[in-house]
């Protein structure tokens, strides 16, 4: 970790990104005072963490899901963290209820999916109804559903006006529901923007279509001054261009349109592009070690 | 600040793991059973012999009890290392002598309670299947020994969770110690090269003051000395872990 140094602002959902072996846990766990770093220091509402009395009542936190003892029931689980910050034991079973794990309250943790335990974490760590949560890689792990499900929970959290900070080394699992990024590579601070900012500067859209009469819109594009290109599939594909434009020009023209959308990579292109100088193995460094 | 609530969420963590509890469970249950076991099948042969000791042989399970005990102190400490709970428990406890002295009473008051009744159904037990051979509660020796077997539960606790925070893992902590406890210690005694030296070892120490109704003569300090030998190790251990959870990343 080098000069990093960014702030995370309340009422928004604040992705952390940056490629495997960026620094993201490592500096997670600085936050919660389990690495101390050998210079600076990290604050919460002005405070070390080893300084917050009941911590838990303050900032929640998901850090390894498979940290767990398998032996121990799930609900016991959560009163041992209940207990240590005289949290009422009544919020366990309404947070194991908020998560959908209370049918398996009493079940014990060793027989649990990663799915379950990522859910059993959410309910740790909301524990304390906390005004500040640290989440690493929430969605690890997760099916679809699971997923949507993170995503609601993050965007309620931020609404309610709490500090909610994630990390992810993918884009797009992070591209729908972050306000603000802040991205990192090889523990250096790359860009601290708001989404908007970030789509902005990289988001000019790609849009991909199947039609019967690719010539006849190539031209009327053409004149519009879009290029169209094929690619693979028999789909073809506009760049820098919106699927409201192509949509358009394609009816009133006449051409029908099989298929039209838009091609959401260029937001992880550009995460990639930014972060391939520092992430840890490149795809070069690999075929280089290969041959 | 106070202690409370760390001491409540860290006995709620010995509840809720079944191999913890029955490490200590069967602690009591080999002392008891080895010892009554003894006095009552060996009682007679054993009276006859001369440096007969009642003591020595209503305590003889201790010698199986101890390594129970030694497994229960490192599932307690170590497993929070080996599973990777240390992490969660430090989020909620992130005061780390607070989390340490914690873990440290919670382990060693259950043995204490475990011990308490297991040692006096042991020696009340034994010296009724001895009959005429056994010894009455309050004769010399016999008050330093129940004393000592009682105390001899949570000091070992206390020492195995301190070992158990310096080296984290628990499997190798376990592999080195318990072999220790049950060949390396007891052997070396029977070495005449080593025996004064071993009879400082704590666990020497601790069962010589525990299971010796007289001091004995192959001893270089008397008997009631053993505890607060053992105690000084026990510092040591503890002390060290202090050290080790604190210099340490966790």
């Amino acid at each position: 970790m080098k000069r990093l140094s960014f702030q995370v602002e309340p009422g928004r959902v604040t992705a952390f990104l940056g490629p495997n072996g960026a620094g993201k846990t490592t500096t997670m766990r600085m936050m919660l005072g389990l690495d101390r770093p050998t210079d600076g220091e990290v604050l919460i509402s002005g405070r070390s963490y080893a300084r917050i009395q009941e911590p838990l009542r303050h900032v929640g936190a998901l850090l390894d899901p498979a940290a767990v003892h398998p032996g121990r029931r799930a609900r016991d689980q959560l009163l041992v963290l209940a207990r240590s910050n005289r949290i009422p034991d009544v919020r366990v079973d309404d947070m194991l209820d908020r998560v959908g794990l209370a049918g398996a309250a009493r079940r014990r943790i060793g027989g649990f999916s990663l799915g379950m335990r990522q859910r059993l974490g959410l309910a740790a760590a909301l524990l304390g109804d906390p005004q500040v949560l640290i989440l690493d890689e929430p969605l690890n792990g997760l099916d679809p559903e699971g997923i949507q499900w993170i995503r609601n929970l993050l965007r309620e959290l931020a609404d309610d006006g709490r500090v909610v900070l994630s990390s992810s080394h993918l884009m797009n699992e992070m591209a729908v529901t972050a306000d603000h990024l802040v991205i990192i590579g090889r523990g250096r601070l790359l860009a601290d923007v708001s989404m908007t900012e970030f789509s902005a500067r990289y988001g000019h859209g790609r849009v991909r279509l199947r039609t019967t009469r690719p010539e006849r819109l190539g031209r009327a594009l053409a004149a519009e001054g879009f290029t169209l290109t094929a690619t693979k599939g028999g789909l073809w594909e506009v760049l820098e261009a919106q699927p409201d434009q192509i949509g358009a020009i394609a009816a009133r023209e006449g051409v029908p349109l099989q298929e039209l959308q838009p091609h959401s990579d260029s937001l992880e292109e550009a995460f990639l592009r930014m972060t391939a100088g520092s992430a840890e193995f490149t795809a070069a460094a690999g075929r280089e070690a290969l041959t | 600040m106070t202690l409370r609530p760390v001491l409540y969420s860290e006995w709620t963590k010995i509840r809720s793991v079944r191999s913890i509890v029955w490490a200590l469970m069967m602690a009591a249950v080999l002392l008891v059973g080895f010892g009554s076991f003894a006095c009552g099948a060996y009682g007679d042969g054993e009276a006859a012999q001369h440096d007969f000791d009642p003591l020595a042989l209503a305590f003889w399970g201790a010698n199986f009890a101890q390594v129970a005990v030694a497994v229960f102190a490192m599932l307690a400490m170590g497993g929070e290392y080996e599973k990777g709970t240390i992490t969660t428990s430090l989020t909620a406890v992130p005061q780390r002598t607070r989390f340490y002295v914690g873990k440290l009473a919670v382990t060693a008051g259950t043995s204490l309670a475990v011990a308490v009744p297991a040692t006096l159904v042991t020696f009340f037990a034994a010296q009724g299947l001895l009959d005429e051979h056994g010894v009455p509660f309050g004769d010399p020796g016999t008050v330093r020994g129940v004393i000592s077997l009682v105390l001899y539960f949570p000091l070992l606790t206390l020492l195995c969770v301190g070992l158990a925070t310096i080296f984290r893992a628990p499997a190798a902590t376990m592999g080195i110690f318990l072999p220790f406890l049950f060949l390396l210690s007891p052997l070396s005694m029977e070495v005449p090269s080593l025996r004064t030296v071993a009879q400082f070892l704590p666990d020497r120490a601790g069962l010589y003051a525990a299971m010796n109704l007289h001091s004995n003569s192959g001893f270089v300090y008397d008997a009631w000395l053993g505890l607060p030998i053992m105690a000084v190790w026990t510092a040591v251990a503890v002390l060290g872990g202090w050290h080790a959870l604190h210099s340490r990343d966790a």
